[in-house]
């Protein structure tokens, strides 16, 4: 038995099994389990080494002359050297298993999914987390277009109500599967639960399993099955894109229903209403249906159809909508409109027609606000039109229509455009040649506006104070003086006291969002505070805009004859008046500033009439004094010969790449075009009526001037007869284009591009466009694709040039008219399935079962974690033990020698202090000891009389220990006879040499 | 002591090095107590603690306030009424428990500016921007309203304070902006029945006229006391209203006032006023002379947010409608 255990084999076939146990059971495992093919190999080299002593290589034989002790163990030592080496080759692998669960249930939110639906899915997680084990956690992503994650992976989680709210407009499954993934804590087993109607219109969730496949998390799916319930969904219309006037184009409606169902359909063109017609329809098939038409009215039109039916066959009303567009070619057209009711400018349109431009007039109500509809116009003017009555939305249509259909823009001043006009900062400035502010501005005399605020208790109150302000500050010139006032904790107090507003615009802008106007008991303090402020700036226009509700008792008549004699003039905006008396006191007061009062019913007007107030104090920009305008030569010109004097006209400056074709006496812009985007826009800062251009009228060249203006800003491209279809789906938007000549030959080659414009966002002060380069797939086609995720109308202009042709463009449209999510009536099982299968996961029937979710398949996660680094380390701290036995010589002296230094050194707590002469004999004992083998391996060249070692005197501070035997002895008994006289010898020999250093001889 | 600021430097090592040590402290840190202590005592009123403060947060439930604006005592029955920017009218008892609490028939337009009660016990309310009164029973139950807008002698325009004397006769303090034709700014004294009896006042800053008033109480002699709030001064009138004597003017020190906003009479005849603008409350003499002062800007308590309204009880205890810190604060001087 001994001799198997000593043996080294037998320890290595032990160590074997149990590593083959190990494997067995899972806890151990290989990457690379081709090595230790290589291992049995390796060692019965080396023991064939270790048995003849022989090597094939000459160094290896080096242990030959080692004792057969020493042989083996030097055998055992480089076979377990060997046996790490080859471990840490195969790549063992210790594996942890982890019996924790970690869920991500990913709960569907979009809109297809009903409120019962969504209560239902919130009830089943909460059941589902009772039955939670020990270490599992749970956790919650909640999506939509985008997913949020409404609570990270927790031991223990309770759900009332879903607080997330992400987009719903799209369901977007492989984003949300994304965000779990990555939610997921390390070390435990993983699993995603998904509640969907699987509707996906947006990404692609299939990928998303595969991935999550390989990063072994199972997706198991629950589907959300919508009640069948009766629906009418209209898929789309279409139509030719173009279409010439008179002809008969045809409309063809898709229309789906799960029901059989009559419905009424109402057709619109250009909103007006056209007519209707009853449909039946059969459930589950296509409904076709067509409608002829005939458009005797050139432009761009738009036709959109509304479905009706009866109630109960139809849950969403949404998606009974459709638009589309068809453009009627016609003659070029410009669209004037005239700021001035009072129709002092018929002398522009007179002059216009007389030069056979057909212009088409229209009031400020009349411009349009889609961008499509400016497509019927190729150039529009816009004559001393004041910035506040336009909406956000037509500055951007036109801004738009310039840059990205071609249409050209003319602006004519007058006092209420341009700066005064409150376009600062507005997309439309952006596309004139002229930027708002006065160049020489130090010639210019500034104006001060301070504002008021007070009772902003309506709804968002607050927000509206804080965005009017904001407004006014970015419409006044950089020289001009703003303030605030409120009342605040203290009293009335400047919010930002009167500054320039060019230095200081971002500090006003900051203040104004900390603003808190609370409650205002007195407008005299107020009125105080603000005659203070303005009559210090030195300013030309002095105005005071106060926003209240009547309420404050109004100031002393000395005080406002003080506001008065400074030329300080105020206008008062009343909202929410607790009476007629209120009222009556901001009308009075008003009155005595002799500024304007305002009544206000809706909150949407404050930011415009505060606007159009602070432009009273722009009118500092206008200049009013004749001057014959310097003219520097310009196609536009041609044929006009020197202009009459003008009266006066609005200070700007023109932008870096603008032509300057007429210039004032202070050298300011008067004439300003250049080219934006597609389109090319013009500036007129001075008029085009009696107040400034009274000696034009008369002018034999002003309509000549005029009509050549007018004309050099239309559109210089040509409309096509390309076949166009735009189509968008899941998120993307797909054009082709068919090009065909008239002959019907394709036409090749052309360099085009489209130009889309989405739909408009309000919070954006531009309107965003890009161009999408079209290629050409096939003869005659081009294609090309475009991210369209948002809902409303996509304008999309198709500009071309080469291939034999003149630049030419086409403009069309795409609508998303509502989200995709109300298409589709039924859950997509299908889809679901696939997920499930993909991913490894489970298919749910229905939302019956929550214990499973948690008390199903646990199979706990392996983590094997990689050992080759301390094999290799361990291996490489053996290496040393196997150069030390070949070469050390370590005998039994050396071992002995060594023993007595770990016995002095070591403090053993078992053993208790000896006597001294206890320990004097015992180290007397050890040294004789020593010097036995001494003598008997070096034979008679030792002698007793020459110690070779140093003698070992013990320190006070270090207690020898004392070996365990006698334990009373006083007397030490002394070991037989010749060793004790050795000692005897050595002894005094050390003790007196250590007297002779302390310098006493006790002998 | 020799060696003393060099034995601070090293730890202590021994008792000695740590009693010089906590005296070179406490000589800086007491230092910067006084000094402070010192500075703010000038800058802001005395401190005197809240006994209780009544509103845990802004919210319309029992208990809670919106935007306090009006406070009665009835010392009868020990029973403290409040009305607040959310129309409702909160019945407690004293000590802060919380019994009862009523809405007033209509808030949209906006909310009741005043309590009183009368000698009966029951609860007169201005429905301000209604332009009317109304009296209500201690349990809420609407017993007489009377008042319409305009400028007739029993009509209001704002009808924002109210006080009763001990004969039952309402005085209520009605205000209008401006100067406009016949709506002026005044008080109207109507008998315990609503019967119109007489009005005084107009708009001015001479002394009898007014430029806004809310805050409005009956001294135990009768004669009514009226918080000028936009002329910044308090004006005392006799019963028929001839002006006996007023004080105060803009400020902030002692006896200076800043938009006070409400007035109440303790049993000793001294005047309490509360201040919007300073955020405090002061006491005075029946004279006007200045006695005491607290508050002072802030949300802890003990300190006020734009106070609309006070009342005294008769042990002296001022419960404070702490309005912009939406609470009530009861102190005790």
């Amino acid at each position: 038995m001994r001799k198997v255990l000593s043996h080294p084999f037998s320890w290595l076939f032990l160590l074997a099994a149990v590593i083959a146990f190990g494997v067995w059971q899972g806890r151990l495992s290989f990457t690379h389990p081709h090595w230790l093919l290589v291992f049995p190999f390796a060692l019965y080299y080396f023991y064939c080494l270790n048995r003849t002593g022989r090597g094939l290589i000459p160094f290896l034989s080096s242990y030959v002359d080692l004792s057969p002790g020493r042989r083996n163990f030097v055998f055992g030592v480089r076979m377990m050297l060997l046996l790490l080496v080859f471990l840490a080759l195969a790549g063992l692998q210790w594996v942890r298993i982890n019996h924790d669960l970690a869920v991500m249930f990913v709960l569907d939110h979009s809109d297809s999914i009903s409120p019962q639906a969504k209560e239902a899915q919130v009830k089943f997680v909460n059941e589902a987390v009772t039955h939670m084990r020990g270490g599992d956690k749970a956790g919650i992503i909640v999506f939509g277009a985008e997913a949020f994650v409404e609570l990270s992976p927790a031991a223990r989680i309770k759900v009332t109500k879903i607080q997330s709210v992400p987009p719903t407009q799209y369901t977007d499954i492989a984003a949300a599967i994304r965000l779990a993934m990555a939610s997921f804590p390390e070390g435990m087993q993983k699993r995603i639960v998904l509640l969907s109607d699987g509707n996906e219109n947006l990404g692609n969730a299939l990928d998303e399993a595969q991935m999550a496949r390989t990063q072994n998390v199972p997706i198991d799916v629950i589907p959300l099955v919508p009640p069948p319930r009766p629906e009418i969904v209209l898929d789309k219309i279409v139509a030719p894109s173009e279409a010439k006037i008179g002809e008969p184009i045809e409309l063809r409606l898709v229309i789906r229903s799960t029901v059989d169902a009559t419905a009424k359909l109402k057709l619109f063109r250009n909103d007006a209403y056209l007519g209707e017609r009853t449909l039946v329809l059969s459930k589950d098939k296509t409904n076709n249906f067509t409608f002829p038409q005939t458009v005797e009215k050139q432009g761009f039109t738009t036709f959109e159809a509304i479905l009706e039916t009866t109630k109960g066959r139809d849950t969403l009303f949404e998606n009974n909508r459709g638009l589309a567009f068809v453009n009627i070619q016609g003659k070029p057209k410009v669209l004037l409109v005239e700021g001035d009711p009072r129709t002092e400018s018929q002398w522009l349109e007179r002059a216009l027609r007389a030069e056979k431009v057909d212009v088409e007039r229209r009031d400020v109500s009349g411009i349009p606000t889609r961008l499509t509809d400016f497509q019927n116009f190729d150039s529009i003017v816009l004559s001393n039109v004041p910035a506040w009555d336009l909406s956000l939305t037509q500055m951007q249509a036109i801004q738009a229509a310039v840059r990205d259909l071609g249409i050209g823009l003319v602006m004519i001043g007058g006092e209420h455009s341009f700066g005064p006009g409150g376009y600062r900062d507005t997309p439309i400035e952006k596309a004139l040649p002229v930027k708002m502010d006065v160049k020489n501005q130090q010639v210019m005399p500034s104006g001060a506006v301070a504002m008021v605020m007070h009772s902003c208790e309506f709804p968002n109150g607050n927000d509206w104070a804080k965005a009017t302000c904001t407004e006014v500050i970015n419409q006044l010139g950089p020289e001009d003086f703003a303030g605030v006032i409120e009342f605040g904790m203290t009293g009335a107090g400047w919010v930002f006291p009167m500054l320039k507003v060019g230095p200081n615009k971002r500090k006003m802008q900051r203040l104004i969002r900390g603003m808190n106007p609370g409650d205002m008991p007195d407008f005299g303090a107020v009125a105080d505070l603000a005659y203070e402020g303005l009559r210090k700036t030195k300013a030309r226009l002095k105005h005071m805009i106060i926003l209240s509700d009547g309420d404050p008792a109004l100031p002393t008549p000395q005080q406002i004859a003080k506001i008065r004699r400074a030329g300080i003039t105020i206008t008062t905006l009343a909202v929410g008046p607790h009476n007629k008396s209120c009222s009556d006191n901001m009308k009075w007061l008003a009155f005595q500033g002799k500024g304007r009062f305002y009544e206000i019913t809706k909150f949407q007007d404050i930011p415009k009439i505060f606007l159009k107030e602070a432009a009273t104090v722009m009118k500092s920009a206008i200049v009013e004094e004749p001057f014959r305008p310097r003219v520097t030569a310009h196609p536009l010109l041609k044929g006009i010969r020197g202009t009459p004097p003008l009266l006066g006209y609005v200070g700007t400056s023109e932008k870096p790449r603008a032509e300057v074709i007429f210039k004032s006496h202070r050298n300011d812009p008067v004439l300003a075009v250049w080219q934006y985007g597609l389109g090319r826009s013009l500036a007129f800062t001075s008029d085009a009526k009696h107040r400034w251009a009274a000696p034009w009228i008369p002018w034999s060249g002003y309509p000549k001037f005029w009509a050549q203006a007018v004309r050099w800003t239309m559109r210089q491209t040509t409309p096509t007869n390309f076949q166009t279809t735009v189509d968008i789906t899941r998120g993307k938007g797909r054009i082709i284009v068919d090009a065909v000549d008239e002959k019907g030959n394709f036409i090749n080659f052309l360099n085009a591009k489209a130009r889309i414009i989405p739909p408009f966002r309000t919070m954006e002060r531009s309107a965003s466009s890009w161009d999408v380069p079209l290629e050409q797939t096939a003869p005659g086609r081009y294609e090309a694709t475009f991210d369209a995720r948002e809902v409303g109308t996509y304008t999309i202009n198709i500009h071309s040039q080469g291939g034999g042709q003149k630049p030419s463009q086409q403009v069309t449209g795409a609508v998303i008219p509502y989200s995709p999510e109300y298409k589709d009536m039924k859950a997509d099982r299908f889809l679901l399935a696939r997920l499930a299968d993909v991913s490894g996961g489970r298919q749910y029937e229905n939302l019956q079962r929550p214990e499973d979710i948690f008390a199903a398949r646990r199979e706990g996660a392996k983590f094997p974690r990689e050992m080759w680094l301390p094999l290799l380390t361990l291996a490489a701290c053996l290496l040393p033990f196997d150069i030390a036995v070949r070469r050390l010589m370590v005998g039994k002296a050396e071992l002995v020698a060594i023993l007595l230094f770990l016995w002095q050194h070591l403090p053993l707590l078992r053993r208790r202090q000896r006597t001294r002469e206890e320990r004097d004999e015992h180290i007397g004992r050890l040294l004789d000891v020593k010097q036995r083998v001494r003598q008997r391996e070096e034979g008679e060249e030792a002698t007793t009389t020459t110690p070779r070692e140093p003698p070992r005197a013990p320190t006070p501070a270090r207690q020898p220990t004392p070996p365990p035997s006698q334990p009373s002895a006083q007397q030490p008994s002394p070991p037989p006879s010749e060793q004790t006289s050795a000692a005897e010898d050595t002894l005094s020999r050390l003790r007196k040499a250590r007297d002779r250093a302390r310098g006493q001889d006790k002998k | 002591m020799k060696g003393s600021c060099f034995s601070l430097l090293r730890l202590p090592r021994s008792l000695g090095d740590l009693f010089k040590f906590f005296l070179c402290a406490l000589c800086v840190f007491g230092g910067q107590f006084a000094l402070v202590g010192c500075a703010s005592r000038q800058t802001q009123a005395a401190r005197l603690p809240p006994v209780e403060v009544w509103g845990k947060e802004k919210a319309a439930t029992a208990g809670n306030f919106i935007g306090p604006r009006a406070v009665t005592v009835d010392d009868k029955n020990d029973w403290v009424y409040i009305v607040d920017s959310s129309g409702r009218i909160q019945k407690f008892t004293r000590g802060g428990k919380f019994l009862k609490q009523w809405r007033t028939p209509s808030i949209e337009k906006g909310k009741p500016e005043g309590l009183a009660l009368t000698p009966e016990g029951n609860l007169v309310v201005t429905d301000t921007h209604y332009s009317r009164v109304l009296i209500y029973s201690p349990e809420g139950k609407l017993l007489k309203k009377f008042g319409s807008y305009g400028s007739g002698p029993d009509q209001f325009v704002l009808a924002t304070g109210v006080a009763v004397d001990k004969q039952g006769n309402i005085y209520v303090a009605d205000y209008n902006g401006a100067p406009g034709e016949g709506l002026r700014v005044r008080i109207h004294k109507f008998d315990a029945n609503a019967k119109f009896l007489l009005e005084w006042g107009g708009y001015g800053e001479a002394p009898g006229k007014f430029r806004r008033l809310n805050g409005i109480a009956v001294d135990p002699e009768g004669n009514v006391v009226v918080a000028d709030i936009v002329n910044h001064r308090i004006q005392i009138f006799s019963p028929q209203g001839k002006l006996l004597r007023y004080f105060g003017k803009l400020g902030k020190g002692d006896g200076e006032l800043n938009y006070p906003y409400g007035v109440a009479v303790g049993k000793d005849g001294s005047i309490y006023v509360v201040e919007w603008g300073n955020c405090r409350v002061q006491k005075f003499t029946p004279e006007g002379k200045f006695i005491a002062k607290w508050g002072g800007v802030g949300r802890a308590p003990g300190k006020l947010a734009h106070p609309w309204g006070l009342a005294v009880d008769e042990h002296g205890y001022v419960y404070v409608a702490d309005t912009e810190n939406d609470r009530v604060q009861k102190f005790k001087l």
